[in-house]
C-alpha cells in the first residue's frame, strides 16, 4: 500500500501573493514588492525581522515566505523541529544564480558571496536555519512533466521512521524564464506528519495525473 | 519490516583513470592524482593543480567538457552493471546525485542548464532503465545522499534494485567559485594538516547497483543511514561539528549498531580550515562518548580531488574497499594535525582489527549532513 501523511499546516507563494494556514493572506500590491519579496516582506507578513532575507536567492526567498505562511515555528515546536527534515524539488533550481554568477566571471572580481547559491541545497539550508530544522536534508531535481516526487520522497521518509515530520514542497523562482525554463515563480510547502489530526491528507502522486500540490494550494485557500 | 538493501555493483571513473580498481588501488597505495591543470589549465583560478580524469580515461580526447558528466556516469554504471551480474534494467531505475550537471548552456553555448533531473534522465534512457529517474543535488552529500534515498525505497519495498549514479566534472564555474570564496589549497590539499589551506578539485563518477537480494551482494550491505542540517550557517560549518556528529548518531542508530561497533570511518575531509576542524570537533565529540578516539579514521579528497556531487559516492566505495582491505589508507599530505586528537587520522595506513563496519559521512553547502553505515 502507498504511503500517505497528514498536512499540519501549508504555504503558498505565487504570482499573486502569499497565502497559508497560519492565516496569511496578502497581495504583492499589498506588500508593496515583486515575487519572491524584499527585505521588509517578512515584517509584513509576520512582524520578525529577517536581516539577510534581502541577500538570499530567489528560490530560498519563496520557500522561506511559504513557510511563514504555513507558520511551521507555530506548529512545530522547537523539539520537533530538532528532527524536522527538508524535502524540496525544483525544476528551475537556482537558474538566476547561475545566470548572475556566470556573467560576474568576466568581470576582474567574481560574485564569490551568490556562488553557495548555485547549489539548491543552499536555499534548503536558509530555510533550516531559519526554522531550526535538523532533520535530514533533500533537495530533489524534477521535468517539469513528472513533479511530485520530493511528496513521494517525503512519504517514504515518515513511512520509514527517518524522521518524524517533513516540510515538503516546491520552489520554482527566478527572476525571468528562459528557453529552457518557463518559470512559474511559486512555492508550496506542507507541514506532513505520518498520522494524527491535521488540516488534511496528502497522497501518493502518481505518475501523470495533473499538479500533485494542487490539493495543497486548495487547502490553503480554505484557510 | 525494513528489508536489507545490499551492494550487487560498483564503478568509478576519477582522476586514477577508469574503473574502481584503478581508483582503490591508486588511493590505498598512498598515491595521488592531483596533477597540474591540464583541461582546465586556462580558467583563472587561486590553485594549480586539479584532479581531471586523464584523457584516456573517457575513450574519446575530443569529447566537451559538457558532455563529461554524463560520458562518466554511464562508465562508472556500466561498470557497476557488470559487477552486478547484469540485472534486468526494465525493473530498475537510477538514482543521480550530482551538483550541476552538464552546464554548457549556462557557462556557453550547449543546452546543458545544470539540471541534475536532465542528466539522470539522460542516464536513464542510454542504459534503458524502465523505472523513472530521481535526480537529487545536495551539495557535496549529494552521492551520500543518493544511496540513502534509494536504500530507503528498496528496504520499504517499493523496488528491488536501484542504481545510484553520481557525476561532476570540474568546469570554470566551479573553479572560480571556490576560488572566489577563498577556498582553493594553492597546491595540494592537506585535509588536517596544520599547514591546509583549502580544498583541491577533481572530476568523478562513482555508482553503486543496490540490491534486495543477498545473492546478488557482494558481501556488503547498507545497513543504516542518516542525515541532519547545521542549521546554523548555509556555506560555513557549525563549529562544533554538531551537525556531523548529528547525522553519524543517527546513522549507527539506524543501522542498529552502537559507536564502539563502527571499525572505519571514511571522512568528509575537505582540507580547508574549518571543514576539518569542525569535522574533527563533532565526531570527537561523539566518539568522546564512549572511547578515548574515533576508529581509524581517512579521507581520500588529497588523492581524488574534491569531486563534489560524486564524492559521497566515490568515497563510499573507498569506505567498502577498507572493510574488504582490513585497513584504513593513509591521510595523503597530513604531516601534523592540528584537529581535535580524538580523530584518529594518520599520514600512514592503519590496519583494523575487525572490520565489519564502516561509517562514511560527507556535508555540503545548504548545512547539509549526511551518513551511511556499510556492513560486511
Amino acid at each position: 500500500m502507498k504511503p500517505s501523511a497528514t498536512v499540519l499546516a501549508c504555504g503558498v507563494l505565487n504570482r499573486s501573493g502569499v497565502f497559508g494556514t497560519s492565516g496569511t493572506s496578502t497581495t504583492w500590491d499589498d506588500l508593496e514588492a515583486d515575487p519572491p519579496g524584499t527585505g521588509r516582506t517578512v515584517q509584513k507578513i509576520s512582524g520578525k525581522t529577517d536581516a539577510t532575507f534581502r541577500r538570499i536567492d530567489y528560490p530560498a526567498r519563496a520557500l522561506v515566505l511559504a513557510c511563514e505562511a504555513a507558520g511551521v515555528d507555530k506548529v512545530l515546536n522547537e523539539e520537533q523541529r530538532d528532527q524536522t527534515a527538508i524535502c524540496v524539488e525544483t525544476e528551475v533550481g537556482s537558474l538566476t544564480t547561475d545566470l548572475d554568477f556566470q556573467k560576474s566571471l568576466s568581470h576582474e572580481v567574481v560574485q564569490a558571496s551568490i556562488f553557495p547559491y548555485s547549489l539548491t541545497s543552499t536555499s534548503l539550508g536558509e530555510v533550516a536555519l531559519r526554522y531550526k530544522l535538523r532533520g535530514p536534508t533533500l533537495s530533489v531535481s524534477v521535468l517539469d512533466h513528472a513533479p511530485g516526487e520530493s511528496l513521494r520522497e517525503a512519504l517514504r521518509i515518515l513511512a520509514a521512521g527517518d524522521a518524524p515530520f517533513v516540510v515538503a514542497g516546491r520552489a520554482d523562482a527566478a527572476r525571468e524564464s528562459t528557453p529552457d525554463f518557463d518559470v512559474e515563480m511559486r512555492a508550496v510547502i506542507a507541514v506532513l506528519a505520518p498520522s494524527g489530526d491535521g488540516i488534511g491528507t496528502i497522497e501518493w502522486p502518481e505518475d501523470n495525473v495533473g499538479d500533485p500540490f494542487a490539493p495543497l494550494v486548495r487547502m490553503c485557500q480554505r484557510a | 519490516m525494513r528489508r536489507p538493501v545490499y551492494i550487487a555493483g560498483r564503478g568509478a571513473v576519477t582522476g586514477f583513470g577508469r574503473g574502481l580498481a584503478a581508483l582503490c588501488d591508486g588511493v590505498f597505495a598512498g598515491e595521488s592524482a592531483l596533477r597540474e591543470r591540464h583541461r582546465t589549465a586556462s580558467f583563472r583560478a587561486e590553485t594549480t593543480v586539479c584532479g581531471e580524469f586523464p584523457d584516456d580515461a573517457l575513450s574519446d580526447p575530443t569529447i566537451r567538457e559538457g558532455d563529461l558528466p554524463l560520458r562518466a556516469a554511464l562508465l562508472a554504471t556500466e561498470e557497476a552493471m557488470a559487477e552486478a551480474g547484469q540485472p534486468d534494467v526494465s525493473k530498475m531505475g537510477v538514482v543521480l546525485a550530482t551538483t550541476k550537471g552538464d552546464m554548457s548552456g549556462i557557462c556557453g553555448r550547449g543546452t546543458g542548464m545544470g539540471s541534475p533531473i536532465r542528466l539522470g534522465a539522460m542516464v536513464s534512457e542510454a542504459l534503458g532503465f524502465g523505472l523513472n529517474p530521481t535526480g537529487l543535488s545536495c551539495a557535496c552529500a549529494s552521492g551520500v545522499a543518493g544511496i540513502t534515498s534509494a536504500a530507503r525505497r528498496i528496504a520499504s519495498g517499493e523496488c528491488d534494485r536501484l542504481a545510484v549514479v553520481a557525476s561532476d566534472a570540474v568546469n570554470e564555474f566551479i573553479l572560480r567559485g571556490f576560488g572566489g570564496l577563498g577556498a582553493l589549497d594553492p597546491g595540494p590539499c592537506r585535509p588536517f594538516d596544520a599547514a591546509r589551506r583549502g580544498v583541491s578539485l577533481g572530476d568523478g563518477a562513482g555508482a553503486v547497483v543496490l540490491s534486495a537480494f543477498e545473492s546478488e551482494s557482494i558481501g556488503i550491505r547498507v545497513s543504516g543511514y542518516g542525515g541532519a542540517n547545521d542549521a546554523c550557517h548555509v556555506t560555513g560549518p557549525d563549529y562544533d561539528g554538531r551537525g556531523v556528529g548529528l547525522a553519524a548518531r543517527r546513522a549507527v542508530a539506524h543501522a542498529g549498531l552502537g559507536l564502539e561497533d563502527i571499525d572505519a570511518l571514511q571522512l568528509h575531509a575537505t582540507g580547508t580550515r574549518a571543514n576539518d576542524s569542525s569535522e574533527a570537533i563533532g565526531l570527537g565529540d561523539l566518539w568522546g562518548e564512549v572511547a578515548a578516539s574515533t576508529p581509524p579514521a581517512f579521507g581520500s579528497k588529497a588523492q581524488t580531488g574534491h569531486t563534489l556531487g560524486a564524492a559521497g559516492v566515490i568515497e563510499s566505495l573507498l569506505a567498502i574497499a577498507s572493510l574488504e582491505r582490513q585497513t584504513v589508507p593513509a591521510n595523503h599530505g597530513l604531516t601534523r594535525s592540528d584537529c581535535d586528537a580524538r580523530l584518529n587520522v594518520r599520514g600512514q595506513p592503519q590496519g583494523l582489527k575487525r572490520a565489519n563496519h564502516a561509517l562514511k559521512v560527507a556535508g555540503g553547502f545548504g548545512g547539509v549532513q549526511s551518513a551511511v553505515v556499510f556492513s560486511v
